[in-house]
């Protein structure tokens, strides 16, 4: 007869099994791999999409790059830069929000909260473009060497997460100061002079009522006396609204929406996102316009999903191209001239935070290769790191890499702690 | 050149209140309103009324095809919409209004007020009143 503490007993000896299993594996592995302690970073910043496409590619940090937020800065910027339309500028950086810019409604900010691929793609679509003398070296440079060099990038999002909870809060209180100013607005009796345009407001809507129904009138006439008592009350309305203007100024609801307004930052909640940029530098050798050549070109694709800190995975991905890039990520030795070339490089990196931030997952992974040209074969990097804190100031660790060279490597102290190990599952208590 | 790309910039009347009458006549076509907003990132809240009727209350953004009434239905009365824009930080000072209203006999009525603010997060309050006639 079997005990009703048998399946205790099978358990324990799961686990036992699990973990013998475990030992061997990872034995198996450091009999096969080096016993190096792998560099356990991998620096994704390297494939990091820039912030301005163009300038990145052009190879120049602008210190003083235009950023117009509106139409009339833009025209300014771009007449500045042309010596007012008299010449072709030498240096000159700008970057702007074409449909921010050039469409004036459409995005009020409610709409920045939209996940609908058009409102991000609008919103988050930034052009930048630069110009500057440079020499064959990519040099900035004034001399008689020196020739255009033109760079035009673009950027946008394609997927972003909605407002986070703080940002949803700060909007509902603008929202609920607004109406309260609304509210303000339609009283009439905020002073003695608003109230008396609004009586000959009352006066002149009478007025047009009568002109309306009076059937003596021809259509002619109706029209002219409506356009001129319009015109009446368009004067009326004009000082009842201004005056209406300068006392909600005085309003606890024009105050607090001030606060609000004034310090209100758009911040997202954590969850999947997707970011695209792109560029290219057009070179005129010849100094002439009807003459150009496509010096450098480059497009990253950025992704993944930011789950925050605690219990939660995060994962994040990106793809660079590059058309003649200034450095092969892959070519390490140099060996390879950069014309012609294309590469293309990728990452990835999934951190896993759980049991209240004791136990930490993380895998990375890069990728480069030369895409057209068979000197360099493509390879990558791996590395996978597991910590488990089990108090006491001690972890668990482990580590186990590849190499670019297709050396393995392991490290952390997970065999040496087997007898440590064996604890888990059993009713004995770890003292102090 | 720099005429085109004058033609560009805004154009609409530097005011916050317009009043303004419309000819309707006795069709049961629909008056139809539509109220954009600028500059991009700005935040507004809108009222429209038909008299002492509410049509819209208190929307947040843009308000599109609304539909006051028929042409019959609408003769010798009053639309008002009233509209605060407050400045949110960063970004321009110009808040803007566009009001569009279509379907009476004389085509597409279009009425652009816009003001500058010159503090972040100030607001202004914008009113445009019809009167529709026949």
């Amino acid at each position: 007869m079997k005990s009703k503490y048998s399946f205790l007993v099978k358990t324990t000896a799961m686990k036992k099994l699990i973990i013998y299993s475990m030992v061997l594996y990872f034995t198996t592995i450091s009999v096969n791999a080096q016993t190096s302690k792998p560099d356990t970073t991998i620096n994704l910043d390297l494939l990091k999409a820039p912030t301005s496409p163009a300038f990145n590619l052009l190879g120049v940090s602008p210190s003083d790059i235009e950023r117009p937020t509106d139409i009339n800065a833009f025209l300014v910027s771009i007449q500045n830069g042309t010596n007012n339309y008299t010449s072709f500028p030498k240096n000159y950086a700008v970057e702007f929000a074409p449909w921010l810019i050039f469409k004036k409604t459409g995005n009020t900010l409610d709409k920045f909260n939209s996940r609908a691929f058009k409102d991000v793609f609008q919103q988050s679509f930034q052009v930048s473009l630069g110009i500057s003398q440079q020499n064959l070296d990519d040099q900035v440079a004034d001399d008689s060497t020196a020739f255009t060099r033109s760079g035009i990038g673009f950027k946008f999002s394609l997927i972003r997460q909605p407002w986070s909870e703080e940002t949803e809060k700060n909007f509902t209180a603008l929202q609920k100061a607004q109406v309260a100013m609304l509210d303000e607005f339609e009283n009439r009796n905020i002073s003695t002079e608003v109230a008396a345009l609004a009586e000959q407001e009352e006066v002149l809507r009478d007025s047009l009522v009568l002109v309306d129904r009076d059937a003596t009138l021809t259509a002619t006439e109706k029209r002219a006396i409506i356009t001129r008592l319009s015109q009446q009350f368009r004067q009326v309305k004009a000082r009842k609204n201004d005056k209406q203007n300068e006392l909600i100024k005085t309003t606890e609801a024009y105050a607090e929406a001030k606060k609000i307004a004034s310090s209100f930052k758009v911040e997202r909640k954590r969850g999947g996102y997707l970011d695209f940029a792109t560029g290219m530098v057009l070179d005129f050798p010849d100094k002439r316009f009807n003459y150009s050549e496509i010096s450098k070109a480059g497009a990253w694709l950025t992704g993944g999903y930011d789950g925050g800190n605690n219990n939660s995975i995060s994962i994040l991905g990106i793809v660079r191209y590059l058309y003649q890039p200034s450095k092969i990520f892959a070519d390490e030795s140099n060996v390879l001239q950069t014309n012609d070339i294309s590469t293309l490089d990728a990452g990835a990196k999934a951190y896993l935070n759980a049991l209240k931030g004791r136990f930490t997952l993380s895998a990375e992974a890069i990728y480069r290769s030369v895409l057209n040209k068979d000197l360099i074969d493509p390879s990558w990097r791996f590395i996978f790191n597991v910590e488990y804190d089990v108090g006491m100031n001690q972890k668990l660790t482990f580590s186990f890499g590849r190499n670019f060279d297709g050396v393995i490597s392991k490290g952390g102290n997970l065999v040496t702690a087997l007898n440590f190990i064996k604890g888990f599952g059993s009713s004995k208590k770890i003292g102090k | 050149m720099a005429e085109s790309f004058n033609s560009l910039v805004n154009k609409a009347t530097s005011s916050s209140s317009n009043f303004d009458s419309y000819e309707v006549d006795t069709s049961d076509k629909q008056i139809v309103m539509k109220l954009e907003i600028g500059a991009p990132g700005q935040k507004s809240l809108s009222r429209v009324k038909i008299d002492t009727t509410s049509l819209a209350k208190d929307v947040n953004g843009e308000i599109n095809n609304l539909k006051v009434g028929t042409n019959k239905s609408v003769r010798g009365r009053f639309l008002l919409v009233e509209t605060v824009v407050t400045d949110i930080l960063g970004g321009t000072d110009d808040t803007f209004v566009k009001f569009t209203l279509t379907g009476g006999p004389t085509g597409k009525y279009v009425c652009e007020l816009s003001k500058t603010v010159s503090q972040a997060g100030d607001s202004i309050f914008y009113e445009i009143e019809i009167f529709f006639f026949g």
